[in-house]
């Protein structure tokens, strides 16, 4: 099963010329608040009905998850602290030919400084600030897109970086989707750089 | 001279100014947006830097990540091009601030000229003859009457922040006024970030003349003549030319020598040029400067030969003009269309999309200026831009000669685009006339006009 956006209306009719600009509307209404309200539900599947527009969207259910036996998460290392989310599940790491990467980048332009003492094996959670852009002297932060396990340092500290540069790799501790907890929601500005819709 | 700068611009005027460094052995670093990843400036440059989304606010408007990119990579200089922050004076100060050179008129001469109402009262007393205008900005509806009432209907609300045409409104009456107002203050807020509005005597049937200076920081300065713009569709210029067809050789020269001698005096510095609307009996009046590099620049570097981007580099560096007025000849007569990605039989509606097939006119007397390349993809983001096809002959009968083989050359697949719009306009009477006026196609409708020349 595959990850889906359907948007259709009921009895069409016309040139066609306007359905084109309703449906860049409707897209540009809808399709945002219900990505990100996808995303953090546990739901597989939204459908909403407005006028004679129906969208439905459609999250991919992975195998790994759906089998999602947990395996014996490593000792956390350091002192990054594993918040958000029911505490267990969501930190197991799924089985490792289904790993899972995410990258953190960065939403400025200026020189890249990770959080003192972060490492890689280290245990973040979503939103988790990782360490920040210097942008002509003032500090931009850049935030973990995932709960999960520090994997690399994509870029070396004092190097310069532009903006969506991959900052610190990751390996997420379950699907790309499946964020749960109440502080997903909490989306910071680079949360959702590499899930959230184009 | 400086040895590496930051382009902060995008589309063909990035190109441009990257083709001045080029020439001048100056490495060039591009500043983009992530909806340019693939543009042709991206590809040219020495290195480039991402500086944001596709929104400008967030990139191209981005005063921090366009300096921040200039340091991290360690440029000496910021080319800022035309709109976004090239006449931002807070911008040039920061950039000051930081050690590095911002390509234009220095911050204290920006914040000089930054007040359109105040410029046209500091050229005045330098000479200029200026077009009756509201005294400052208006501060409510009853000034703003009052204003209107003394200065005479019609009247143009203008932002003070503006440019490019935008958020000016024609009225006619009190009523109207009191209408446009609030909308003019809501889009100049949205577009510039100020709301601030003055009001200018609406003159009928003008015509848009405005003269290229160049002005060195030790006070010497030169006009490169004028440039007819009368060409344009709600404020917005379409096609440019120079000389002006309207005006005879004498009057011509003294607005050009009168246009240099204020600004010098006034003490600006760099490139700059100076809108003049002119009466049906031959009368100027100033309105403002530009103080930066504009699109229709290249019309003025085929009558002359100067490279103007290259003078505005060298005069940021702090070199001399090292030329003098009789050094300057102007030959010929030139025209610039702008091509732009928008569909004329849809009110201009603009477009966007990939462009499937990219073919550029040559031939003596030619020159395309453009971004384009087959398969590349105009992103919705930006202006409709997409190019300027520049035309020069001995004469303004040759250059319109000319400027019909390369419309009808001219190849752009894919989006929908002006050219055709443009053939209509030389093709019409107006225009083989010389007797264009700024308000001509918004009276006669655009699409009439279409109709009219046949196609």
């Amino acid at each position: 099963m595959r990850d889906m956006i359907q948007v259709e209306r009921a009895g069409a009719t016309g040139d066609g010329s306007g359905d084109i600009t309703e449906l860049a509307r409707v897209a540009d209404e809808l399709l945002p608040p219900l990505v990100a309200r996808l995303g953090v539900s546990d739901l597989g599947e939204i459908e909403v009905r407005q006028g004679t527009w129906r969208v439905r969207i459609r999250r991919a259910v992975s195998d790994t998850q759906a089998a999602a036996a947990p395996l014996a998460a490593p000792a956390a290392i350091g002192s990054a602290p594993a918040t958000g989310g029911p505490a267990g599940a969501s930190h197991a790491l799924p089985p490792a030919a289904a790993t899972d990467h995410q990258m953190a980048t960065s939403t400025a332009v200026g020189y890249f400084a990770p959080k003192s003492g972060l490492a890689v094996g280290h245990r973040v959670g979503r939103g988790d600030v990782l360490g920040w852009v210097d942008v002509l002297g003032v500090r931009k932060e850049f935030v973990s897109p995932a709960d999960g396990v520090i994997s690399r340092f994509v870029t070396e500290p004092g190097d310069p970086v532009e903006y969506g540069q991959e900052l610190v790799a990751l390996i997420a501790a379950t699907g790309p989707t499946a964020v749960s907890g109440d502080d997903a929601a909490d989306t910071g500005p680079g949360a959702g750089a590499s899930t959230g819709p184009a | 001279m400086f040895g590496r700068i930051l382009i902060a611009n995008r589309g063909e005027i990035a190109l441009r100014v990257l083709r001045a460094c080029r020439r001048m052995g100056i490495s060039a670093v591009v500043a983009y947006s992530e909806a340019d990843r693939d543009s042709r400036a991206v590809q040219l440059a020495d290195e480039a830097i991402c500086v944001g989304p596709a929104e400008s606010r967030r990139s191209y408007l981005s005063a921090a990540s366009i300096l921040s990119a200039a340091v991290v990579t360690g440029c000496e200089a910021i080319h800022p091009g035309y709109g976004f922050l090239s006449e931002d004076d807070a911008f040039a100060e920061m950039t000051r601030a930081h050690g590095l050179t911002f390509i234009g008129p220095p911050p204290e001469v920006l914040e000089r000229f930054a007040s359109k109402a105040g410029t046209r009262e500091l050229l005045g007393a330098h000479g200029l003859p200026t077009i009756p205008g509201s005294i400052g900005m208006l501060r409510d509806d009853d000034h703003a009457l009052a204003e209107a009432q003394r200065i005479g209907y019609p009247v143009l609300i203008k932002p003070s922040a503006g440019g490019g045409g935008r958020g000016m409104r024609m009225v006619r009456t009190p009523r109207e006024l009191q209408q446009a107002i609030t909308i003019c203050r809501s889009e100049a807020r949205a577009a510039f970030g100020d709301d601030s509005l003055y009001l200018e005597k609406w003159l009928e049937d003008n015509r848009h003349v405005e003269v290229q200076v160049i002005v060195d920081r030790y006070g010497n300065g030169v006009h490169v003549g004028e440039r007819d713009c009368s060409v344009q569709r709600r404020h917005q210029k379409i096609v440019e030319e120079a000389p002006s067809p309207a005006l005879d050789p004498a009057t011509r020269l003294a607005l050009a020598e009168q246009a240099v001698r204020a600004v010098v005096a006034a003490g600006y510095e760099n490139l700059g040029t100076l809108e003049f609307l002119v009466d049906e009996t031959g009368a100027f009046y100033f309105i403002e400067i530009n103080c930066r590099i504009q699109v229709e620049h290249p019309v003025t570097e085929m009558l002359s030969g100067i490279d103007l981007v290259v003078e505005q580099i060298r005069i940021a560096a702090g070199e001399p003009l090292g030329y003098a007025q009789s050094d300057i000849q102007l030959r010929g007569h030139a025209i610039e269309f702008r091509i732009n990605a928008e569909d004329v039989r849809h009110d201009f509606r603009p477009g966007a999309g990939i462009v499937e097939r990219y073919l550029a006119p040559g031939g003596p007397g030619v020159r395309m200026d453009s971004h384009l390349y087959g398969g590349y993809e105009v992103p919705p983001f930006y202006d409709s831009l997409l190019g300027k096809l520049v035309v020069w002959g001995e004469d303004r009968t040759a250059a319109i000669e000319r400027a019909r083989v390369a419309l009808d050359e001219l190849v752009v697949e894919g989006i929908v685009t002006n050219i055709a719009f443009h053939r209509a306009v030389i093709d019409s009477q107006p225009f083989v006339d010389g007797v264009f006026t700024t308000n001509l196609l918004d009276r006669v409708g655009s699409a009439a006009f279409l109709a009219a020349t046949g196609r």
